[in-house]
This record gives C-alpha cells, structure tokens and sequence, in this order.
C-alpha cells in the first residue's frame, strides 16, 4: 500500500489564558457564557473596581477588585478582554500595552481620535469588539458597493433609535456620568452604526457638515449630520441620525444607480431588502456562514481574536478598531458640543 | 508456529478482517457463521466457511474440532443496545463455546474496553454504570466461570476501538481524509485506544503460543498509539486539524433540562419562578445561557464549516489510556500493518 504524502497537521495551542477587566452586564450575559463554550480557552481571572465575586462565583473563576495601580497582583494570562467604561481605560491600556499583552476591547474604543492613535500606537496586538460588523446583511451591502451590483453608490441614509423609555440601569449607572461613558446616544448606539458605515465603506468616512446635536446636561441623546464618504474616488453623503427621544427607524439605506437597497442594522437574523428603480421588490437571503444571534456575531469576533492571538498574526489595526468610527464620533462631538 | 483458529462469529467486522488476516499469515483458519449467507464474503477472499449455530453445543463441536485456538467474536445486541435477551444469548454463546472447544485449545473471549466503564470515560457515571458497560462484564464474569468448570483455557481480551482495512470506522475516516480537510474534536496527544486487527493477531497468538491463560488483557496497539498515529495512518494529502476537546456537558444537562422542562410546560408552570429562591432561579439561567451559548456556537460552527471542511467528533476521544494488564512483546503496530 503506497502512502500518499500526507497533508499538514495542525495542532491548536492548548488553553490561551483570558482575563476579563470590566465586568458588567455585556460580559455576564454574552462573553463568560461564550468563552465558557469554546475549547482551549481558560478564563483565569474577573477584575472590577467592585470585586465581581457572585460572576466568580457563578463560573468558578478567581475574582479581584483592581485599579490600574495594582494590575500587576493579577494572575498571568495570554490576553484580555478588557470592557470596562470607555472613560477608564487609559491606564489599563497602558499597562497592557506595557506586557504586550493582546486585548479585545469592548466598544466604543477610545473617547477620542487622538486617545485611540495613541492606544493602537502604543499595542498592534489590539481588536475592538464592533460585532455588528460580522453581521450578514452588512457584508452583502459591503459586496453591493464594491462590486457595484446595482451600478454606482449615489447615497445612504443610516439612522437607529427610538424613545427611550426604561432604561433597566441604574441611578449611578456609568452611562449617566459623562466621565465614564464619553458620551450618551452618539457613543453608545451611534458607535455601532457607524461602525457598520465604516465597514461597509472600507474605513472610508471622511468628513461632517451640518451637525445638529440635543443634550440633555453633557449627555447627547439626539445627533444627525451629514457624513461624507469617499467611495470609488467620489464624494458619497450620508444622513445620519442616532437618537433617544425621536422614533428615528432603524435603518441602513443605500441608493445605487438601478435600486435601493436597506437592511436593519441591529438585527443580523434579517436579509437585504431590494427595491429596483423599475419596481418590486425582493430579498437578498444571508450567507451560510453569517451570524443569525448576538451570540454567534460575538462568538466570530472572538474567534478571529484568538486566532489572532494564537497564529500571533494580526490584521490592520485601524481597521481592526475601527479608526473612522472613533474619527467621526470626535468630529461631531467637536461640532456640537459647547 | 502454524495454528488452527476457530473464529465464532467470524461474519461480523471483527471476526471477518481477522479471518483474512489469519488466513494471509498461513495459519488454518475455521470461519464458522450461522448461515450461509454471512459466509459469502469469507467465500471470496478464499476462506473456507462452516455453518454452525452458536446457540447449538452439538453442531459447533464438530466445527471447533481440533483448533488450537476459539476465538468468540460473535456479540448479539437487541435493538441496537445492551438487554437482558442480548445478554442471555451471548451468555449462551460463550458457554457453548468453551464446552465445544477442544481441551488444549486457547479459548479467546472478545470483550471490549468498555468493561473499565467510568475509569476510561470521564463522562460515564460511576454509580449508572451504562448496561453496554455491564454485559460486557457480566460476561467476562461467566466466561471465567465457565472456562473454570469446565476446564478449559481461557483468556479475556478487553478490545480497543477496532481499526483496519474492513472496520466501519477505518473505512469512513479513511474516505473523510482522502475528500477532505478535516477537523478532529481531539487532543492529539491523547492515548487513542485504538487496536489494530493485525494487533489482535498478535495477541491471540501470543496467548496460544505462550500458553497464556486464565488472564483479562487491555488490548490495544503497541505501544499505545495517540490521535495524531492514528489519522496519521491514512492515506491522504488533506490537513488535519486538532482543535482539542470540547466541553463536556455531563455536568451542564440538569439546569437546562430543569429550565427547558419549566417552559415547555406552559405558562401555567412559570408561576414556580416566584417561589424559587432568588439564588436558585438565577443559577438555573445562568446555566441555561451557558448551554443555550453552546447551542449557538455549535450552530455557527455547523454553517462555518466548508464543504471542504468535516469535523469529526465523538465519545471516544473524551476517554482516557485503558488501564489493565497488557500482553508484552507485541510487535509494532506500525510494522505489523505494513
């Protein structure tokens, strides 16, 4: 019996060591239950200003209260998940930045343009958690632009929102001090879209004009704009409106030459709507391989980033935090605030 | 040395590749099968059949006449497991084996590692011993009883997960390897527990030619293969991946069953949530969410995966190194089969 050449094979690295700073509601219900589904991956520790020893509990998982000063009492680990409020993490990505050691951060990235230069500057090894990228319905818009499948792109209209009413949060919850969250409606929800945007356009988001904010104290809870992006060497305007006291549809819209075509950009279950110019309408179903729940879009974020930790391969980093996305945030925060 | 073997059962997967094997080292071979039509098969590679019921002392002594060795291969099992018909039929094959069997012979009984039960498979209860478990060592037992009554040589093989050119199992990995890259469920360096028929050869004559008897023997190959010699065996030019183990989930089925069982109930039985103390309830869906993760992830994982790409998993990689004695001095493996 001749024996072929064999193929290659590949062993996974045993056990990549995670330590999650920043436990709040985001790591309880998606990122502890998905890291504690995934092989060769050890949770080795939970770190909060507040010890998170019910979470620990909960998981097994040695918990610690931590500040940046006493980072290095942690146990060792091969890389983070660090999602603690945007408006804290300066020291900590410091002192990750310092051990070189590989982070995936919870959105938004960094309060300002120049914050996030000087974090991807100062760690390569570095991914931002902007799940709604892996959404299937953002993807078949990316490939409708890039292939012009409906001809050239002429304009877009992005908007999410809606009233808010209960917030589930509490009083001192760190989305109602400026300090910690960096924002309101624009740097929590407007974050996503605009990382879907700066997805479907290939980071292209250039400039603002027009940009009309309400505020509530320092917190923003309603801003629209016009967004330029530049597309195949042409300047492309996008509405843009985020809000929480106006019933804004949330909605993707790009209008090509031939037809118009929509998604909604929270919800990775639904394809893209197609409405040609000469009439109809139809759906465009999702790729096999797209998430259809949070969960999946998260757990393929998490995938790329362990893959990236294990093959020490990591992509562009702009783009893997989404540099246009925290540009246009501080462009319009820049504009609107006073 | 030449020998006269007797194999019992020799239609089934076993019994047929070691009849081959037997027959292409020169030895005498006495295929017996309980009707002509398992015969035909053994017909075509040359082999020369005798039709005799197990059940039936008479009619299988004149077929064990003059054998050096009796090997029981035959195994019945009712409606694709363990019950108290298919133990009294194998019962009744093993005794009508040893009586039938010549005095100086070497008596082979086939059990199969399964007999260690929990010691060799983490996720197997200690205190519900699977009834495939038990009748393997109910009849270990009984062949030894009946080997000593009657006075004859016997000797116990707790069989490994059989490999070769005529095992399902080899055949479909085999085929999987050849069309496709492949990613195993497995530690690459985890024992395999794998035999080999030409292993089983080995020990058979080794027990005959050695006179040993009266023992129970872990039997697999020598030395204990791990994963990566195994898929290393097959012919192919595809990448093989270890991806490692995935969680167990013994100890995860109680709370979502709980969890699943309350809402499949109806409304009506939600009621019970307010009398469940806080703690409880919140373990039950903190349980739920790990397992409904889970769920999604291997959703995802199923959707991911290319028509290029299998994944293979199974119990059988979960289990640990057989432990018991073995037979010494078994030849290579790796040479054996070439």
């Amino acid at each position: 019996m001749v024996h072929q050449k064999r193929g290659e094979i590949v062993m996974e690295k045993m056990d990549v060591r995670i330590g999650i700073i920043g436990c709040g509601k985001i790591v309880e219900t998606f990122h502890l239950p998905i890291l504690a589904a995934l092989r060769n991956v050890r949770v080795v520790f939970l770190a909060d200003a507040v010890q998170p020893r019910v979470l620990g509990k909960k998981y097994g998982i040695p918990d610690f209260s931590i500040s940046p000063e006493t980072f290095a009492s942690l146990p060792a680990c091969d890389a983070v998940l660090l999602a603690t409020p945007v408006g804290v993490r300066e020291k900590y990505m410091r002192e990750l930045a310092a051990r070189k050691i590989p982070v995936f951060v919870e959105k938004p990235f960094a309060l300002s343009a120049k914050q996030h230069a000087a974090f991807v500057k100062a760690n390569k090894k570095i991914m931002c958690n902007y799940m709604r990228q892996t959404y299937g319905n953002v993807n078949t818009l990316r490939e409708l632009v890039e292939n012009e499948s409906f001809g050239k792109l002429k304009r877009m209209v992005a908007s999410e929102g809606g009233i808010l009413t209960s917030t589930g949060k509490s009083t001192t919850h760190y989305q109602t001090d400026i300090r910690m969250s960096g924002g309101g409606v624009l740097i929590e929800k407007g974050c996503h879209l605009l990382s879907e945007l700066s997805h479907i356009l290939n980071e292209e988001l250039v400039s603002v004009s027009k940009p009309k904010a309400i505020y509530q104290g320092d917190l923003d809870v309603d801003m629209r704009a016009k967004i330029v992006a530049r597309v195949m060497k042409k300047n492309i305007p996008i509405d843009f409106h985020v809000s929480t006291i106006e019933a804004v549809p949330s909605c993707i819209r790009l209008e090509f030459e031939n037809a118009a075509v929509e998604c909604a950009p929270n919800s990775p279950w639904l394809g893209v709507d197609v409405y040609p110019m000469k009439g109809g309408s139809y759906v465009l179903p999702l790729s096999t391989s797209s998430p259809r729940t949070y969960t999946q879009a998260f757990y393929l974020m998490w995938k790329k980033f362990l893959d990236a930790v294990r093959s020490d391969e990591w992509a562009d980093v702009n783009a893997a935090t989404s540099y246009a996305t925290t540009a246009m945030i501080d462009m319009l925060y820049e504009a609107t605030r006073k | 040395m030449n020998m006269r073997v007797a194999i019992v059962g020799a239609n089934g997967n076993a019994g047929a590749e070691l009849s081959i094997v037997f027959h292409a080292r020169g030895h005498d071979v006495i295929p017996i099968v309980r009707n002509k039509l398992g015969a035909s098969f053994l017909e075509t590679k040359g082999l020369k059949c005798t039709v005799a019921d197990a059940a039936d002392a008479e009619s299988l002594s004149h077929a064990l006449r003059g054998a050096d060795a009796v090997v029981i291969s035959a195994n019945v099992i009712d409606d694709g497991g363990s019950s108290r018909k298919s133990y009294l039929a194998n019962q009744k094959i093993i005794q009508n084996s040893i009586l039938a069997a010549p005095v100086n012979a070497c008596v082979v009984y086939f059990s199969s590692i399964r007999a260690h039960s929990w010691r060799i498979d983490p996720t197997t209860s200690r205190w519900l011993i699977p009834p495939y478990d038990l009748e393997k060592q109910w009849l270990e037992n009984d062949f030894k009883r009946f080997c000593h009554v009657n006075e004859k040589n016997g000797v116990v093989f707790r069989l490994g997960h059989v490999f070769g050119n005529l095992q399902p199992r080899s055949t479909t990995m085999q085929r999987m390897v050849r069309e496709h890259d492949v990613e195993v469920e497995a530690n690459a360096d985890d024992a395999s527990n794998v035999v080999h028929i030409t292993t089983i050869c080995d020990a058979i004559q080794a027990c005959t030619e050695k006179k040993i008897y009266d023992k129970t023997f872990t039997v697999v190959n020598s030395p204990q293969w791990t994963w990566k010699d195994v898929y290393d065996s097959y012919e192919g030019t595809h990448t093989i991946r270890f991806v490692g183990l995935p969680r167990p989930t013994k100890k995860s089925r109680l709370a979502p069953f709980l969890w699943k069982t309350i809402k499949s109930l109806g409304r009506a039985f939600l009621f019970i949530r307010l009398y469940l103390p806080v703690a409880f309830d919140e373990f039950i869906r903190e349980k739920h969410a790990r397992y409904r993760a889970g769920q999604e992830i291997a959703e995802m994982e199923s959707r991911l995966g290319s028509s290029r790409t299998k994944r293979v998993s199974g119990p059988m990689y979960f289990y640990r190194a057989a432990p018991g004695n073995t037979i010494s001095g078994l030849p290579d493996a790796k040479k054996a089969m070439k």
